[in-house]
């Protein structure tokens, strides 16, 4: 799957999350929020898709046509199409390896924006000093967690955070109050929270998926709520551990912490930071789920993960085949991205590449026939993505044979 | 000069020690807070950035160039015109309406004032 696919089909999971999400909120529990923003990520990140399970697609019945489950366990008899259609001109091929460029430039500078924030909060935080406090201490060891957590106390943050994933650091503000106890349970059950969901991490990857499709302003938006969802769930965490009767206790707190509030580190689990307001209802508004709210968050979250993994893919295989449905059914063929073309009059440099699910590609690079490398200020270089339809891996015997319809220019792209 | 809790605790480490090498400096700091080295380089490039300390070749051994005193006048100052609008003096009192101090610190307090005079 192109980027573009995977943004397009990403934004439609977001689309579906956000309504759900605003009419929803103080309702189903707030980690059903976390999970549906996990499927979208996975939509977003992983290029490639599953193939769809037994049933699970029955619904999609598109998918389901261009996806015939027996197509897995035909021969494979023709491995090469070859598409006679004409090649695309030269200026729609720049626009494309423009578009290309441009992306791989937003994608670079997001990237070195996000991590030159967390390199210098980084260094901050590493320089914090140990909190020596029996209370702490004694709560730290009644914690079972196989990661060993340390707290520490600065002067440079102005809320209560954690940072690092395997090594994890709890860090208070100095000015927090270290004799009030009720309060440092709180933050501390809030902050542990985060350590035990792994919460740096999925942060981490919100931030890869902004770098990655900052193009799309819905994969924004998903960075800025699910953001604020990690918060309410460990908020959530904190009153389900103390207790209904915490709540007014937990919220004043809060609002004594955001009073102070910290500068802009993406990476880390702010204690306080995103949207005070919805957190402190959140806070006041939980109860105990009900069954049938438990039950919708399940149904939920199950049917956006299923649909994120296979029946996008699948659309998505259809329009990258283009018109697949005249061909011999089952037969595997190949997937194009279609910002690729070959044997144009312009010399290219080709990498060919098999890409399956899971497995590690298999690539090979050669210049077309015809290209005088010496004469040429630069190589344009094309990567060419190459699958079976069936999941299945290329024999050596196809895998040749389709180098060789490269070479030849027999295999060409369509538009 | 401010100096943040961090490079304090270097500072000290140079106070106790004199010229002490940044290396040395980093296995004390280990000790003390766990810091890696990386982190105390850090922190010691920091305080030479700020005119607080310096390095020299070889071993980068470094030298305060604020001595303790300086520090805590800072300190000082800072707390009076923040909490006390200025008036030392009310800082004083309310050290002296403390509690917890001893009969003994009460009595050094009484004489610094009685010598400022």
């Amino acid at each position: 799957m192109g980027i573009l696919q995977m943004s397009l089909s990403g934004a439609v999971l977001i689309a579906a999350t956000v309504p759900v999400r605003s009419l929803a909120v103080y309702r189903l529990p707030k980690r059903t929020f976390v999970f549906l923003w996990g499927a979208v990520l996975l939509r977003l990140l992983l290029p490639f898709s599953l193939p769809p399970p037994l049933g699970v697609l029955a619904v999609g019945g598109k998918a389901a046509e261009v996806f015939p489950l027996i197509s897995a366990a035909q021969t494979y008899t023709s491995p090469v199409r070859a598409d006679t259609a004409s090649p695309r001109s030269p200026p729609a091929l720049a626009q494309a390896s423009f578009a290309k460029a441009a992306w791989l430039g937003g994608t670079v500078v997001c990237a070195l924006f996000f991590l030159a924030a967390h390199l210098r909060f980084r260094r901050e935080y590493k320089a914090a000093l140990p909190l020596e406090n029996a209370y702490v201490a004694a709560w730290l060891r009644g914690q079972k967690l196989r990661r060993s957590v340390r707290v520490g106390y600065s002067d440079r943050i102005n809320a209560p955070m954690t940072y690092g994933t395997l090594k994890p650091v709890i860090l208070f503000p100095k000015t927090a109050d270290r004799r009030d106890e009720a309060c440092l349970r709180y933050i501390l059950t809030h902050e542990m929270t985060h350590i035990r969901r792994f919460d740096t991490l999925l942060k981490c990857l919100l931030a890869a998926a902004v770098c990655v499709h900052w193009f799309n302003p819905l994969v924004w938006v998903m960075y800025v709520l699910a953001n604020r969802d990690i918060e309410l769930a460990c908020d959530e965490a904190v009153v389900r551990a103390f207790g209904e009767t915490a709540k007014p206790a937990y919220a004043l707190a809060l609002i004594g912490l955001e009073e102070k509030k910290s500068g802009f580190s993406p990476l880390c689990n702010n204690f306080a930071k995103n949207a005070i307001e919805e957190r402190i209802c959140a806070i006041m508004k939980t109860k105990k789920p009900s069954f049938m709210g438990i039950l919708s968050a399940t149904v939920l979250v199950v049917t956006l993960t299923a649909g994120a993994l296979t029946a996008f893919a699948a659309d998505g295989g259809d329009t990258t085949n283009g018109n697949s449905a005249d061909k011999t059914p089952g037969v595997g063929d190949f997937m194009f991205p279609s910002d690729v073309k070959f044997a144009d009059d312009m010399g290219i440099k080709v990498t060919v590449e098999e890409t399956q699910n899971g497995a590690l590609p298999r690539s090979e690079e050669f210049t077309e026939p015809g290209f005088d490398a010496g004469s040429a200020v630069f190589m344009p270089t094309r990567l060419v993505a190459v699958n079976r339809r069936d999941g299945g891996k290329f024999t050596e015997a196809e895998w040749n044979n389709i180098l060789a319809g490269i070479a030849a220019g027999e295999i060409r792209m369509e538009d | 000069m401010k100096l943040f809790d961090a490079e304090l605790k270097v500072m000290e480490v140079l106070w106790e020690e004199g010229d002490t090498a940044a290396k040395r400096i980093a296995e004390i700091l280990r000790e003390k807070t766990g810091w890696s080295k990386t982190t105390t380089y850090t922190v010691i490039k920091r305080l030479c950035d700020k005119g607080a300390a310096e390095r020299r070749e070889p071993n980068w051994v470094c030298r305060p160039l604020v001595t303790a005193e300086e520090a805590r006048e800072h300190e000082t100052n800072e707390l009076i015109n923040r909490m006390w609008g200025g008036a030392a003096d009310q800082l004083v009192a309310s050290i002296l309406g403390r509690r917890d101090l001893s009969k003994e610190e009460i009595e050094r307090l009484k004489q610094i004032v009685s010598e400022l005079e």
